[in-house]
């Protein structure tokens, strides 16, 4: 049986746990009319599982291992060409990565990883403040509008750079770079880029009509003009994935519970929606 | 003598006595307990398998020169050197540069990525929100060495042609001074010769400056004129004069670009190198309208640094007319 790896990366908070999580459910309840389906229960399904509960439960999916991974072995069956092949994903904190990009080295053992890895899916956090940088002529432009300015919102505390400044663009830029420098021969790789808690970007009225493509290029957009430039190197596909749903709290969340499972998820692509969630590991593993 | 122990993992020794390889004393994970060097309270924390980072990758910072290599043995690049006073705004052209890229492409330029990106980092931070400043600013270049940042760019009509990879100097003000002092330390100089673009930027700041503009200028006409005599500046050296901070001149009654800059310094040394272009950049304006915006000039310099390589064009006499027919047709379709 032939082997498949997919590594999952992202720094902290971006969403990769919730998406296994919802991706498990999917295999375990899918039919052989999608594009993967679940070949087996057999072997250790106890993190899956877990994770699996706490996603039908409507609870916040988090790691039982905060700083490390947890291999996460599916036995699949490819439903375009029959073949069947165990699926790995090492479920990598996100803090892995940080300190990828902070400390400026891996370990031997992710080294290997990515040697055997066949197509990457990279997460994007859509909401997070720090994925571009914050420029003070930006801010005080628009402090002005309000009639404020900035000088009376610091505190005249100054702080020297640290690499917790940097923006999350510049990290997954570079992180990408380690494997072009490091692993020259893996090259060109395929990418699925998951722009997660897609239902946050659709509820905003500022990025309602966005397609992944577009927001990518808007709020990250030092990446993507990278990926655009390497297409030699990387193979890439976009996609806006809420794995979650939508908010746990307040009147979404009735209505979330009304759904079944499998209806919570929303896959955007460029032109399309579904709740077909193994199209972006699809794409990286093809 | 000590009891017997063992630190193999999975062997079971030190509970039934069996040796999991079978050799008895023999084994080289068994050891006396009384004489392992490991004292009790000193146990080496064993690294976790996710916390053993081993492989070194590239530390993203400015490359001193020894470390260009990583660019310039693996790709076409260009050599951009800048030199000038403390505080003339070389730092704040790189910070631009690189900031015009976190927010889009750049006119027709896009971000093909950079081996230095901790560098420009630690470059922009005082024009960002983090660094609790009110107003943007650069943190000044403190290196007395020689290092050089890398922006990979590719022009979005030709995304399938590779990218052009600038190499752009960021050498301290200190160090320019420095040279312009000692004869030795300008010597050291030296390899800015291979520079695809040499580059001396004016502190524009000081232009504006009545009191500080004769000393500014002093300090540029000296440079050049130490260079020479050093032999770091030749008839082949194509040097571009650079005015900085136009937005505090561009206004200025008492200051005439011509007369102040170009027609002095063309007079005294366009015979002494190969050429001299001027212009004038405001990376970071203090008060942008609608003749200085943010990277006013920078656009120019892009294309300019992004023009395809070419070999140097010296001042050689035009070949003489043959008598035979033949040999002149190369040289008639010239003309």
């Amino acid at each position: 049986m032939s082997e498949k790896n997919i590594l999952f990366a992202g720094l902290p908070s971006s969403g990769k746990t919730t998406f296994i999580a919802a991706f498990w459910h999917f295999l375990t309840d899918s039919t052989s009319e999608n594009l993967i389906s679940l070949n087996s229960l057999a072997g250790d399904n106890g993190y899956l599982n877990g994770i699996c509960r706490q996603w039908l439960n409507f609870n916040p999916v988090t790691r039982t291992n905060p700083n490390g991974e947890e291999i996460v072995a599916m036995n699949i069956k490819n439903n375009q060409n029959g073949q069947n092949a165990i699926l790995k994903i090492p479920d990598y904190s996100g803090e892995v990565f940080r300190n990828i990009f902070d400390l400026r080295e891996w370990s031997t053992l992710f080294d290997t990883l990515i040697d055997e890895t066949d197509g990457i899916v990279l997460f994007v956090n859509p909401t997070e403040k720090m994925n571009r940088p914050q420029f003070i002529t930006i801010e005080n432009e628009i402090l002005g509008l309000f009639g404020e300015e900035l000088y009376a919102k610091n505190t005249g505390d100054k702080k020297s750079w640290n690499v917790a400044f940097v923006p999350h663009q510049v990290k997954l830029v570079d992180i990408l770079q380690f494997i072009e420098y490091k692993k020259p021969k893996k090259l060109p790789l395929k990418i699925t880029i998951v722009i997660s808690a897609w239902d946050l970007v659709i509820n905003n009225n500022h990025t309602k009509n966005y397609s992944p493509v577009r927001f990518l290029s808007t709020y990250l957009p030092l990446l993507f003009q990278f990926l655009v430039c390497n297409e030699d190197k990387y193979k890439v596909e976009y996609f806006g994935v809420s794995a979650q749903g939508g908010n746990y709290d307040g009147i979404e969340a009735n209505e979330l519970m009304r759904k079944k499972p499998e209806q919570r998820i929303l896959v955007r692509e460029e032109d399309s929606i579904t709740n077909n969630i193994a199209k972006p590991i699809f794409w990286a593993m093809e | 003598m000590g009891i017997r122990k063992c630190n193999q993992p999975n062997c079971k020794f030190n509970e039934d006595g069996k040796c999991l390889e079978g050799l008895g004393e023999a084994c080289t994970h068994q050891f006396d307990e009384e004489s392992n060097p490991i004292e009790d309270n000193t146990i080496e924390e064993v690294p976790q398998k996710s916390h053993t980072y081993a492989i070194k990758l590239f530390s993203g910072d400015y490359l001193a020169l020894d470390e260009i290599k990583i660019i310039t043995h693996k790709f076409s690049y260009k050599l951009i050197t800048i030199l000038g006073n403390p505080n003339c705004g070389k730092t704040t052209l790189l910070a631009t540069l690189y900031d015009l890229f976190q927010v889009g492409p750049f006119y027709e330029f896009m971000f093909s990525g950079s081996l230095t990106q901790i560098g420009f980092e630690k470059s922009c931070h005082s024009s960002r929100l983090p660094s609790g400043n009110d107003i943007p600013d650069t943190d000044r270049t403190s290196s007395q060495t020689f290092q050089y940042a890398h922006l990979a760019l590719k022009k979005k009509d030709a995304l399938n042609k590779k990218a052009i990879n600038l190499l752009i100097s960021n050498i301290s003000g200190e160090r320019y001074m420095d040279a312009l002092e000692r004869s030795q330390s300008m010597k050291e100089f030296s390899f800015i010769k291979k520079s695809d673009f040499l580059i001396i930027m004016i502190d524009g700041s000081k232009i504006a400056n009545l009191k500080e503009r004769s000393g500014e200028l002093f300090n540029t006409n000296a440079f050049i004129q130490k260079a020479i005599e050093e032999g770091v500046f030749d008839k082949q050296t194509d040097l571009k004069i650079i005015l900085s901070k136009w937005d505090l001149l561009q206004t200025d009654t008492t200051f005439n670009f011509s007369e102040t800059i170009e027609e002095p310094i063309n007079k005294k040394f366009q015979n002494r190198v190969n050429s001299i272009a001027f212009t004038k950049i405001a990376s970071r304006p203090l008060k942008q309208d609608e003749d200085v915006k943010l990277a006013f000039g920078i656009h120019d310099l892009l294309i300019e640094w992004c023009e395809p390589k070419q070999s140097k064009v010296y001042r050689i006499d035009p070949p003489k007319k043959s008598s035979r027919s033949f040999s002149n047709y190369k040289f008639n379709k010239e003309k």
